[in-house]
C-alpha cells in the first residue's frame, strides 16, 4: 500500500485557501473600479486611470492563473483521495 | 498685486476658510483665485479612500501569493518535488505566479502610499491657499476702503485749501486751514493704511503662490510615482495556460489510464472507470492520468460544433418549453448545459454539440445522429422504443426543428409523435415512434452507440461510468461476441454494439489486433479488474 506524504484534505484545503483569497482579490478589484474618478482634478488623475486599468487587467490574468493553480490542487486532491480510498479498501480486503 | 474686487465674492463664500469642501474641475471657479495662484482641485477624502482600496488590493495580491505558496508546499510534500516531477512543475508554475503576485502587491502598496501622500499634500495646499485667498480678499477690501478714504480726505483737503485762499476774513481763513490740515492728516492715515494693506496682500499672495507651486511640484512627482507603479503591474507569464497538476504519472500510469479510457469509450467498463484496474494499481499517478484523459475528452467534446462557455442552465426560450426538468438533470450531470452562444449556433453546430457530448451526459436519448432530452421531459415509463422505422429523405425543416427545440421534440417523442433525426453514419433519417411513453438511455438504440462512459469529470472523476458490455483484452469477442451480445434486433434491423465511428474502430482494432508492449503490459491489470481474481479465458481472435 502506498504511503503518501500529503493528504487529500491538505491539498483540498490549499485549493480552498486559494479560492478564499481569490474572492478577496475580486472584492478589492470591484472596490477599486468604483474609484476611477477619485483623483480628478489632480495632476495624477490620468496616471491613476492607467493604474486602475492595469490593476483590472492584472487581477483578471492573475485570477485565471490562480484559479488554474487551485484547480490543479483540487485535481491532485481527487487523485490522492481516490488512491487513498482504494488503498483503504485494499487493506480491508487484505484483512479478510 | 491682485485685482481689487476679486471674483470670489465676500468672505463666507464656499472658498473661505472653514468651508473647505472638495474642489473639482467642474467647480464654479476652476481653482483660479485672481491673485496669482490657484486653489488646487481635488477631493482629499476621495483620494484617501481610493488609496485604501489600492492598499487592500495590494494585500489581496500578497494573500494570494501566500495561498499559492502554501499550496505549492503541500503539493511538493506530496509528490517529492524531485526534478522532472509534476510537483516540481507545479512549484515552478507557482513560483512564477508568486513572483507576479508579490510584485503586483508591492506596486499597489507603492501606489497607495503615493496616493496618500498626494491626498495629504492636496489637503494642506487647499488649506493654505484658501487661507491666503481669504487674506487677499480682506486686504483687497481694506485697500479699496482706505483708498476711498484717502481720496475723500484729499478732496476735502483741496476744498479746504481753496476755500482758505478765497476767504477774506482771517478767522475764516484759519478755520479752512484747520480743515485742510485735518483732511490732510486723514489722507495720510488712509494712504498709510493702503500701503499696509498692500503689504498684507502681497504677503498673502506669496503664501498662496508658494503653497500652490509646492503642491504642484509634489503632485507632479507623486503622479509620476503612481504612473510608474501602474507600469509595474504584471500578468503571470503562463496566464491562460493550465497549471500542471502536482501529481506525477509514470509512463505505466499513463498507458494504463489510456487503456482504461479506450475501454471506457467502448462502453466496456462496468462501474467507475477507476475500478477497471486492481486496487493495488490505483496510484495517485494513475488516477491523475485517468482524470486528465477524461478531462481532455470532455473539453474536446464540449467545444464540438463551436460551442463555447460559460455554460449555463437552459432557458425556456431556447429549450422550447419549461426547462426546469432538464435543468435539474443538468445540475446532476445527466444533461448537457446550454452554451453561452447557443442562440447564434447553427442547427448543425447544435447537433454536433449534443452528439459530441452525449457520452458525458447519459441522460440524453441519442439515436444515430441526434439527441433528445426525453428523459428529462418525458412522463411515461422507461420502456424501449416499440418501433424503429427507417424513412428516407425526411424533410430537412423537421430535422432542424428537432435540433432547435430539443425540449419540445422530447415531449412529442414521449407522447408517441414521430421524432426525426439524421443518421450519424449513413445519412438516413430515422423516425422513432415511442409508443409507450418516453424511452431511456438504456434502450437498445442507445446501446448501439456503445461509446458511453458517463459524466466522468462532472462527477468528480470516477463515479458515473457505464456498464460492461464488452470486456478486457479479447473478451468482447470471446464472451459477449460468442453469446451474441454484441448485436441486437431493433425494428427488424440488426445493429452491432461495436463502434461505428472510424476512431472507435481504430481504438478497438489497435487494442485487439496489435497490442504493443505497453498494451500487453497493462492488459492483465485491466482484465483482472474486469473479471475479478479468476484468470480470463484464452483469446481466440485475430482481427
Amino acid at each position: 500500500m502506498a504511503s503518501f506524504q500529503v493528504t487529500a484534505e491538505e491539498l483540498s484545503a490549499s485549493g480552498g485557501l486559494i479560492a478564499t483569497s481569490d474572492t478577496e482579490l475580486s472584492a478589492s478589484a470591484s472596490a477599486i473600479s468604483a474609484t476611477t474618478g477619485a483623483l480628478a482634478g489632480t495632476p495624477a488623475a490620468a496616471n491613476y486611470g492607467t493604474l486602475v486599468d492595469n490593476i483590472a487587467t492584472a487581477v483578471t490574468n492573475c485570477q485565471t492563473a490562480v484559479s488554474s493553480a487551485g484547480e490543479a490542487l483540487r485535481e491532485a486532491a481527487a487523485a490522492y483521495a481516490l488512491a487513498d480510498n482504494s488503498a483503504a479498501r485494499s487493506l480491508r480486503v487484505k484483512g479478510h | 498685486m491682485g485685482a481689487l474686487g476679486s471674483p470670489f465674492g465676500p468672505l463666507g463664500s464656499p472658498l473661505s476658510p472653514g468651508l473647505a469642501g472638495p474642489l473639482t474641475a467642474g467647480g464654479l471657479f476652476n481653482g483660479h483665485t485672481g491673485f496669482g495662484f490657484n486653489i488646487p482641485l481635488g477631493d482629499p477624502g476621495a483620494i484617501e479612500s481610493a488609496a485604501k482600496s489600492v492598499r487592500s488590493m495590494g494585500d489581496g495580491f500578497h494573500n494570494q501569493a501566500r495561498s499559492i505558496r502554501v499550496g505549492a508546499r503541500v503539493a511538493v510534500d506530496g509528490d517529492g518535488g524531485w526534478k522532472g516531477s509534476a510537483s516540481a512543475a507545479f512549484a515552478d508554475y507557482a513560483s512564477h505566479l508568486i513572483g507576479v503576485l508579490t510584485a503586483n502587491g508591492n506596486a499597489c502598496h507603492s501606489a497607495a502610499t503615493a496616493m496618500s501622500q498626494l491626498g495629504h499634500a492636496l489637503s494642506h495646499a487647499q488649506k493654505v491657499t484658501q487661507q491666503a485667498l481669504s487674506d487677499c480678499e480682506k486686504a483687497s477690501t481694506e485697500i479699496t476702503t482706505q483708498q476711498g478714504l484717502a481720496n475723500d480726505a484729499a478732496t476735502a483737503e483741496n476744498t479746504a485749501n481753496q476755500n482758505a485762499a478765497n476767504a477774506v476774513h482771517p478767522a475764516a481763513i484759519q478755520a479752512y486751514n484747520h480743515q485742510a490740515s485735518v483732511a490732510h492728516g486723514d489722507k495720510v492715515t488712509a494712504q498709510n493704511a493702503v500701503t499696509t494693506a498692500q503689504g498684507a496682500l502681497k504677503d498673502a499672495e506669496k503664501r498662496g503662490q508658494d503653497a500652490y507651486q509646492t503642491y504642484e511640484q509634489d503632485a507632479a512627482k507623486l503622479a509620476t510615482t503612481i504612473g510608474t507603479t501602474a507600469t509595474e503591474l504584471r500578468s503571470p507569464p503562463h496566464a491562460g495556460k493550465a497549471a500542471p497538476v502536482p501529481v506525477t504519472s509514470s509512463a505505466s500510469d499513463i498507458v494504463l489510464a489510456s487503456m482504461v479510457t479506450i475501454l471506457g469509450s467502448m462502453g466496456a467498463v462496468k462501474g467507475p472507470l477507476v475500478d477497471a484496474v486492481p486496487l493495488s494499481e490505483r496510484t495517485p499517478g494513475f488516477v491523475n492520468a485517468l482524470i486528465q484523459d477524461q478531462r481532455r475528452l470532455e473539453e474536446k467534446e464540449m467545444h464540438g460544433g463551436g460551442a463555447h462557455g460559460p455554460y449555463s442552465l437552459w432557458t425556456n426560450q431556447f429549450f422550447g418549453k419549461d426547462a426546469n426538468a432538464v435543468n435539474a438533470q443538468v445540475k446532476s450531470g445527466q444533461m448537457p448545459p446550454m452554451p453561452s452562444n447557443w442562440g447564434s449556433m447553427t442547427g448543425a453546430q447544435r447537433q454536433q454539440y449534443l452528439m459530441e457530448t452525449r457520452h458525458m451526459f447519459p441522460g440524453m436519448s441519442c439515436v444515430a445522429g441526434a439527441c433528445t432530452f426525453v428523459n428529462a421531459t418525458g412522463t411515461g415509463t422507461r420502456t424501449p422504443p416499440g418501433v424503429v422505422t427507417y424513412i428516407i429523405n425526411a424533410p430537412p425543416d423537421i430535422v432542424k426543428w428537432v435540433i432547435h427545440h430539443p425540449g419540445q421534440a422530447a415531449e412529442l417523442a414521449a407522447a408517441g409523435v414521430c421524432t426525426v433525426a439524421i443518421g450519424e453514419t449513413n445519412g438516413d433519417a430515422i423516425c422513432i415512434a415511442a409508443t409507450a411513453g418516453a424511452y431511456g438511455t438504456d434502450t437498445a438504440v442507445n446501446i448501439s452507440d456503445a461509446q458511453s462512459f458517463g459524466s466522468f469529470w462532472a462527477h468528480q472523476g470516477v463515479t458515473t461510468a457505464e456498464y460492461v458490455v464488452g470486456g478486457g483484452g479479447g473478451l468482447a469477442r470471446t464472451y459477449l461476441g460468442a453469446a451474441k451480445k454484441l448485436s441486437f434486433k431493433a425494428g427488424g434491423v440488426s445493429v452491432s454494439v461495436l463502434p461505428e465511428s472510424a476512431g472507435g474502430k481504430i481504438a478497438l482494432n489497435t487494442y485487439f489486433n496489435a497490442p504493443g508492449a505497453a498494451v500487453t503490459g497493462v492488459s492483465p491489470k485491466i482484465d483482472h479488474a474486469v473479471f475479478g481474481p479468476e484468470p480470463p479465458p484464452p483469446h481466440h481472435h485475430h482481427g
